[in-house]
C-alpha cells in the first residue's frame, strides 16, 4: 500500500447557503487531502466552515438551503458528490463513519446503546449471517474496546442514563461497528470537561495503536488537541484552507499570518508570562465576505493585491502548503 | 497577569462556611444537592482570583450566592468587613453597586429590546451616578471607549454586534457603577480564541487602570494562568486547593489539581505523551462519578472515589483546607489536613 495514497481528497469545494438575507458563501474553494493512515486535524474558529466541510463529505446538509456550487470530493476512485443517495447509503456509516460533536443529540434517545450499535450492524452487514448471540458478543466487544464501564449493563441502557463522556464512548463504539476506512470526528470532545476530554484523547490514541482507527479527519478548534493527537493539520479561515503542514512543522514555524496570530492568541500553560496576542476585528460575515483573501482586513501584513485576488495554496516546504501572497514567487 | 505586586493584603471579600444547596426529587426521594459546601474563601483587594473546576463543581452557584442572586442557605459573606449575606433584597441591591457581574453568554445577557445606551446607562441611573440624559450619555460614551468600542455605538441594538463586542458591552455595563469587585463567570467560553485574547487583554488593562478585584470563573486552566494572581480549585462544591498561580502550576498538590493539570493539552507535538505515560492519567480512569448530592455531609473526601492515591481514611474523613505555607492551602489528608 502506498503510504502517501490520498484516501480522501477535496478539490475546490464551493458551497453557498441560500438564506432569506441573501447568499451566504460558506465554503470558498476548500482544498484538503487525507492520506491513508493519518489523523488530519482540521482547525479553525467557529464559523470558519469546518463542520460544513465534514457534513458535505457525507452529504448530510439539506439541499437547499445548501447548494454545492463546484468542486469534487474524491473517495478512493469515486466522487462522492456524483453518487446517488442510494449509493451513498452504502458508504455513509459503513466506509466513512462520523462522530458528532453533541453525543446527547446524535444518539437516538428511544433506543438502547446496544440497539443502536446493532442497528448500524444490520444496516451495513449481511443480514443472513447475523445471529443474535454473535451480535451481542460483538457489541460487548465494541463497548470494551471503547472502555465503557460495566459494558454488559450498558448494552441495555438508554443514552440519558449515561454521562457525556460515556455517551461519546457509545457513539465511538457505534462508529467502530462497521470498521470504517475513514472516521470523521467533529469536535468530539468540545462539550466535555477537561479530564473527560483527556480520557477520550487517550482512547483515540489507543484505538489508533490497535488499528481500530486508521484514517481520521479530526475537526477541532483547539491547538492543544491537534498537538496531542494529529499527524497533519489544516488551518481553516472563513471557508478556505489557509495553511496545511505536518504538526511538528506547523508548531515549529507557521507561515500564514492568520495561523501565526491564532497560535499566539492561545493561552499556553507553559508560557504564562507572555501576553496573549489578540487578532483585531472579528470573523467576516459570510453574506458579505471581503474581496480577495478573506483574512486581509485583519491581516497586519496585507499587500495591495490581497484585497483583489485570492491566493491559492502553494508549497513552501515538504507537505507544507500556504495560501498567502507573502510566500508566492 | 493582572496586579502582581499588590503588597498590602487587605481582604475585600470573604466567605465563611458558605453553604448552598438545592432540593430536588430523585427517583421519588427528596434529596439535597449540595452545590457549595462550607466554602471559606478570601479575595484580596486588587487581585484577580481564578476559580476553576469542571462543570457541576459549584463555581457559578458560588458566584451567584456571594452576589446575593441566590440566598445563602448557611454561612456568611463579608464585603469590606460588612456582612452582606443577611441583607434584604432591597439592601442587597444597593450593596451590589460595588459588586458587579459579567455573565457567561453575551448573547443572552443583554436585553435584545434595549439599545446599548440604555443597557449601559441603566446602572448609572439606578445608582445615581449621573444626572439627566446628557450626562448619562456622556458617561456611556466614555465607557464604550474604555472597552474599545466606538462611542457612536450607543444607538445600536445587541444583535448588531459580534460575540466579542457583546461581551465588551457586558463589561462596560459592569464597570458603569464604578465597582470594587467584578465577578466574571466564564466570560470568554462563548468566544473564539482570537477574540478571547482581546477580552482577556482588555480585562487585564481594566484591572490595572481601575484597580478592580476580579473573581474569574473558568474551566480553562491555561486561560486562568493568564489572568489570575491566585487560583482556587473547586471540586464537588468544595475548594480543594488555593495557591498563587505559578505555585499551583509548578507545585499543585491536591490529586484533583494534578489530574486537572495533566489533562490540559500541551502545545508541543514534540512532547506528545503516549496514552499510558503519566501516572496521573491512571488516576483519571475511574468508575462513574457519584452525584454530589449523594455524598452530602459524610463519606469523606469528595474526590476519593476518583482519586488514584486514596487510602482508607480518605473515605471517612472530609479534609479541611489547611495552610501549608506561603498562602498555599490544600484540603487533602496527605498534606496535613484533618
Amino acid at each position: 500500500m502506498n503510504p502517501n495514497e490520498k484516501i480522501l481528497e477535496l478539490r475546490d469545494l464551493k458551497l453557498n447557503f441560500y438564506t432569506g438575507k441573501g447568499i451566504a458563501r460558506i465554503l470558498d474553494g476548500v482544498d484538503l487531502s487525507l492520506k491513508r493512515g493519518e489523523i488530519l486535524g482540521l482547525i479553525g474558529e467557529s464559523g470558519s466552515g469546518k463542520t460544513v466541510t465534514s457534513l458535505t463529505i457525507l452529504n448530510l446538509l439539506p439541499q437547499p438551503p445548501a447548494i454545492i456550487e463546484s468542486g469534487t470530493i474524491r473517495f478512493g476512485t469515486v466522487d462522492l458528490l456524483k453518487l446517488s443517495s442510494r449509493e451513498l447509503l452504502k458508504i455513509r456509516g459503513a466506509r466513512i463513519g462520523m462522530i458528532f460533536q453533541e453525543p446527547a443529540t446524535a444518539l437516538d434517545p428511544f433506543a438502547t446503546i446496544g440497539g443502536q450499535i446493532a442497528g448500524v450492524m444490520s444496516l451495513h452487514g449481511e443480514r443472513s449471517s447475523i445471529d443474535r448471540k454473535a451480535v451481542r458478543r460483538r457489541i460487548l466487544e465494541l463497548l470494551e474496546t471503547v472502555d465503557m464501564p460495566r459494558p454488559s449493563a450498558m448494552v441495555s441502557a438508554y443514552p440519558h442514563e449515561l454521562s457525556g463522556g460515556m455517551q461519546q464512548r457509545a457513539m465511538i463504539a457505534r462508529v467502530l461497528a462497521c470498521d470504517p476506512e475513514i472516521i470523521i470526528a467533529d469536535e468530539p470532545t468540545s462539550s466535555l470537561d477537561v479530564t473527560t476530554q483527556k480520557r477520550l484523547m487517550d482512547l483515540f490514541k489507543r484505538l489508533r495503536e490497535k488499528g481500530n482507527i486508521s484514517s481520521c479527519l479530526f475537526i477541532t478548534h483547539s491547538f492543544g488537541i491537534v498537538a496531542e493527537l494529529c499527524d497533519t493539520v489544516a488551518v481553516m479561515y472563513a471557508g478556505r484552507i489557509v495553511e496545511s503542514a505536518p504538526v511538528e512543522v506547523l508548531f515549529a514555524e507557521a507561515y500564514h499570518p492568520y495561523t501565526k496570530a491564532l497560535m499566539r492568541a492561545v493561552p499556553d500553560i507553559n508560557r504564562l508570562d507572555s501576553k496573549l496576542e489578540a487578532i483585531e476585528g472579528a470573523m467576516p460575515s459570510t453574506l458579505t465576505p471581503p474581496s480577495g483573501c478573506r483574512f486581509h482586513p485583519r491581516c497586519p501584513k496585507r499587500l495591495k493585491r490581497c484585497s483583489v485576488e485570492k491566493p491559492g495554496l502553494v508549497p513552501v516546504g515538504e507537505d507544507h502548503l500556504v495560501a498567502c501572497y507573502l510566500y508566492e514567487g | 497577569m493582572a496586579n502582581q505586586g499588590s503588597s498590602e493584603k487587605e481582604i475585600l471579600l470573604r466567605t465563611e462556611k458558605l453553604l448552598q444547596y438545592f432540593s430536588m426529587k430523585h427517583q421519588g426521594y427528596k434529596i439535597k444537592v449540595v452545590a457549595v459546601d462550607n466554602v471559606d474563601l478570601s479575595l484580596f483587594k486588587g487581585e484577580s482570583l481564578g476559580l476553576v473546576g469542571e462543570s457541576g463543581s459549584g463555581k457559578t452557584t458560588f458566584a451567584k450566592t456571594i452576589l446575593g442572586l441566590l440566598k445563602a442557605k448557611g454561612g456568611r459573606v463579608f464585603f469590606n468587613e460588612e456582612e452582606i449575606s443577611r441583607l434584604t433584597w432591597r439592601q442587597m441591591r444597593k450593596a451590589r453597586e460595588k459588586m458587579q457581574m459579567v455573565f457567561q453568554n453575551p448573547h443572552s445577557s443583554l436585553n435584545p429590546r434595549m439599545t446599548i445606551g440604555t443597557i449601559i446607562g441603566r446602572p448609572l441611573r439606578l445608582y445615581g451616578k449621573t444626572r439627566g440624559k446628557s450626562q448619562t450619555l456622556e458617561r456611556v460614551k466614555e465607557l464604550l471607549k474604555v472597552v474599545g468600542l466606538s462611542p457612536h455605538d450607543f444607538t445600536k441594538y445587541p444583535h448588531e454586534f459580534s460575540g466579542g463586542q457583546k461581551q465588551r458591552i457586558g463589561i462596560a455595563r459592569a464597570l458603569a457603577p464604578d465597582p470594587e469587585f467584578i465577578c466574571l463567570d466564564e466570560p470568554t467560553s462563548a468566544l473564539d480564541v482570537s477574540v478571547q485574547a482581546q477580552i482577556v487583554n482588555l480585562l487585564n488593562r481594566l484591572a490595572r487602570e481601575f484597580g478592580v478585584t476580579y473573581l474569574f470563573i473558568t474551566h480553562d486552566l491555561a486561560l486562568v494562568g493568564h489572568v489570575s494572581d491566585r487560583i482556587a480549585v473547586m471540586y464537588g462544591g468544595k475548594v480543594v486547593e488555593v495557591a498563587k498561580t505559578r505555585e499551583l502550576f509548578e507545585n499543585g498538590l491536591h490529586p484533583y489539581t494534578k489530574s486537572l493539570l495533566a489533562a490540559v493539552p500541551r502545545l508541543d507535538p514534540g512532547a506528545r505523551r503516549r496514552f499510558d505515560d503519566a501516572e496521573e492519567v491512571k488516576s483519571l480512569r475511574l468508575p462513574t462519578i457519584t452525584k454530589f448530592g449523594e455524598v452530602e455531609g459524610n463519606l469523606g473526601c469528595r474526590f476519593s472515589p476518583r482519586c488514584g492515591v486514596a487510602e482508607a481514611g480518605c473515605r471517612e474523613i472530609d479534609p479541611e483546607l489547611v495552610e501549608i505555607g506561603g498562602g498555599h492551602q490544600v484540603a487533602c489528608l496527605k498534606f496535613g489536613a484533618k
